[in-house]
């Protein structure tokens, strides 16, 4: 039996910090949050840069969420070392992306980076009623609410915990 | 004639942990216990079962990452030595306790147990789990389903639909592969779902899946029977919903069964109890206790204070559990039918691991059930998914909503600061895979070996373990490490390619090492004419 080595397998290679691509990633997380993340290259801000000349770089950097339904849209300003953000949304079931861009100082907005759509999670009973299918009796406690999360994590959980009792044993193997 | 319908659904999962590159694994052995203490028992359960000619149906999600464990023959030859040492330990802890009156009948049940652990997976079943599960479901009563490849939280891969597809695909092809027929439902790991995942699964040709209870209950529109008949979802593929209380009669820590003060201890283990010269032959080779299985006190109340534990008052409480789980399901279902004014279905599943491991009557509790369930009611019957419908009752169309069974009832527990950071590597990977098969559509020999190779690394890293042992906050450097292995590998891998110059002896380290999915066809990651990326339009 071959025995590898973790870092012989790994050829000394270590996990990039960027991948020298323009990118902004909207995932969802519940129905009120959002988590985005991007990547800006030093040629993309230059481009920019070269445009709106010294301006630029003191111009506030934000994130606009727009929703798709109404076409309204909210800002978040962000650190400009920041790489990624968690976002309050107000709508659950709602389609939502983001742009970023900068603010420069005559109040215009200039948009760098487009993310996807994403659609935010549900958490109340429908209001539509298909006609053709008659509702019972148990949807009249209402407010219903469902218990969430009443299954794996506690016991998945413990079955790592366990394993590990005391402190000074974490992290290792 | 029943009224409605029992569908128990145990989801069998580990992530892959095979480690030849370590003597002592502390990973491997999350895997041996939970073969010796809950697989094989629940296999057994089922073997009598069958032997006795009760009519019982159990639905078992086979994890592609665990199917593979159990092909391996690295670790079917390590689970020997495991065995082995848990047998001699057996010996001394039946010599220490000869003349303990309460603990001597305790040391020889272990004894017992281990011995028949080695018995059925060395003689019994030749080390062939997928065989022995294979006969199970070739009686009819219990259906095998799969799971995406490496249990990857797809919710959060969806940014690459082709990603999604190809953990499903990976999952299909294995399953025909190993059990002789395509899956007809799949388990989504973690029960989570996105808009647009549906598609998917119609894609790969996949009849059903499950979904937590407000993934069902906040359908649109509302769906008129609940969770007490899956749903049609606008792909055409079948969603059953969680149902709330049985779930919560065995999950819950503190009001279920298995957190009973009869019911044995799972923390008291002679592997922290016992001097350390006597048990460092079965610990971490660096003296760090570990639990060894040999536990002799039973839960006895909130304090440390523990008492022995006495497995014929446990075998009474799991009588007295079962009988009371039935009656409940009795009273819910004659209920429901009588509302509904069709048979309901109660669906009600766990994690395998829960039953044998975590609580040790769980095994036998289910025997007992299916016991009762056939021979002291007419109320409901046991079904599989696929029986349900086949009954071919009319369902109706609606939208699931995103939710998963985890903490706080949606993607939080694989989505916080503490494993965040994954995603900008998981998602540059699927995108980059995704690229190479489109732009190496005919590849072969070492090309193609090495974009087969791609395409295990992306899976093994998107596997769901991983984020959420960080989120848990134990062992979090193993799943940061095995995340940060299988993306450096990939993209060290992935620069080979496009430059024409694979490494030959580096290539079959990786083969041989991370060799889950041996028949994987990386054109699985084909781009892909997906109506899923459109799914959050609606």
């Amino acid at each position: 039996m071959y025995k590898a080595d973790r870092h012989e397998l790994n050829a000394g290679w270590k996990l990039p910090g960027a991948y020298g691509l323009d990118r902004l990633v909207l995932l969802p997380k519940d129905p009120h949050w959002l988590f985005a993340y991007w990547e800006v290259t030093a040629e993309l801000e230059n481009k920019f840069r070269m445009k709106y000349g010294a301006n630029w770089d003191s111009a506030q950097l934000v994130l606009r969420i727009h929703d798709l339904e109404t076409g309204g849209y909210k800002e978040v300003a962000l650190d400009c070392r920041s790489v990624n953000n968690y976002l309050q949304v107000d709508e659950p079931d709602r389609a939502y992306f983001v742009e970023m861009g900068r603010i420069l100082p005559n109040g215009s907005f200039i948009s760098m980076l487009t993310s996807n759509i994403v659609r935010t999670p549900r958490n109340s009973i429908s209001a539509v009623i298909d006609p053709s299918w008659k509702m019972f009796a148990f949807w009249r406690r209402q407010p219903h609410s469902f218990v969430y999360g009443n299954s794996s994590f506690e016991f998945q959980a413990d079955l790592t915990a366990a394993e590990l009792f005391t402190p000074e044993t974490k992290e290792e193997k | 004639m029943s009224q409605g319908y029992l569908a128990i659904v145990l989801h069998a999962h580990l992530p892959y942990v095979r480690h030849p590159e370590h003597p002592f694994s502390l990973e491997e052995k999350w895997y041996f216990e939970a073969l010796t203490e809950a697989y094989l028992p629940l296999f057994a359960v089922f073997e009598r079962l069958l032997a006795d000619g009760i009519d019982f149906r159990i639905t078992i999600s086979v994890s592609p990452t665990l199917a593979g464990m159990w092909q391996d023959e690295y670790l079917r030859h390590k689970y020997k030595g495991y065995l082995e040492r848990l047998l001699t330990l057996a010996d001394k802890e039946v010599e220490r306790t000869a003349n303990d009156p309460l603990f001597a009948p305790l040391a020889q049940q272990y004894k017992q147990r281990f011995q028949e652990a080695y018995r059925r997976f060395f003689r019994q079943y030749d080390g062939d789990m997928v065989a022995a599960l294979r006969r199970l479901a070739d009686s009819g009563k219990v259906e095998l389903i799969t799971c995406a490849g490496t249990h990857g939280y797809l919710p959060l891969l969806q940014t690459q639909p082709e990603a999604v597809y190809a953990q499903v695909t990976a999952a299909m092809d294995q399953h025909t592969h190993l059990f002789g027929q395509p899956p007809k439902g799949i388990w989504l790991p973690e029960c989570a779902y996105d808009y647009g995942i549906e598609q998917i699964l119609r894609e790969a040709g996949i009849n059903y899946f499950f979904l937590d209870a407000h993934g069902i209950g906040y359908a649109k529109p509302r769906p008129a029977f609940g969770t007490y008949s899956p749903l049609i979802t606008p792909s055409g593929v079948a969603a059953f919903g969680r149902d709330e209380e049985s779930g919560k009669q065995v999950w819950s820590k503190t009001e279920g069964y298995p957190g009973d003060f009869d019911y044995r201890d799972f923390y008291r283990d002679i592997g922290f109890d016992l001097p350390l010269d006597y048990i460092r032959p079965f610990i971490h080779p660096d003296e760090i206790r570990l639990h060894t299985g040999f536990k002799y006190y039973r839960i006895t109340g909130k304090s440390d204070d523990k008492e022995p534990y006495c497995p014929n008052k446990a075998a009474q409480k799991l009588a007295e559990h079962a009988g009371n789980f039935m009656f409940n399901r009795e009273r819910q279902i004659e209920h429901l039918a009588g509302v509904m004014g069709r048979p309901p279905i109660v669906v009600a599943p766990y994690d395998a691991e829960l039953f044998g491991h975590w609580w040790y009557e769980g095994p036998d509790w289910l025997e007992v059930l299916f016991r009762k369930v056939y021979y002291e009611q007419t109320v409901f019957s046991p079904i599989t998914p696929s029986e349900y419908l086949s009954l071919n009752m009319p369902l109706q169309e609606a939208e699931p909503s995103a939710s998963s069974w985890g903490d706080k009832g949606y993607h939080d527990v694989w989505l916080n600061q503490a494993n965040d950071w994954t995603y900008r590597h998981l998602h540059m990977a699927a995108e980059r895979m995704v690229k190479a098969a489109a732009d190496f559509p005919a590849a072969a020999g070492i090309q193609k070996e090495a974009l087969n190779q791609l395409g295990r690394e992306l899976l093994l890293a998107q596997a769901s373990d991983w984020p959420f042992i960080m989120s848990s906050g134990t062992m979090v450097r193993y799943a940061r490490e095995r995340v940060e292995d299988h993306i450096v590998r990939f993209n060290r891998l992935l620069e080979q390619i496009y430059n024409a110059k694979i490494e030959r002896e580096w290539l079959e380290k990786l083969k041989a090492n991370d060799n889950l999915f041996p028949h994987l066809d990386y054109r699985s990651f084909a781009p892909k004419n997906t109506t899923a990326k459109l799914a959050a339009w609606h």
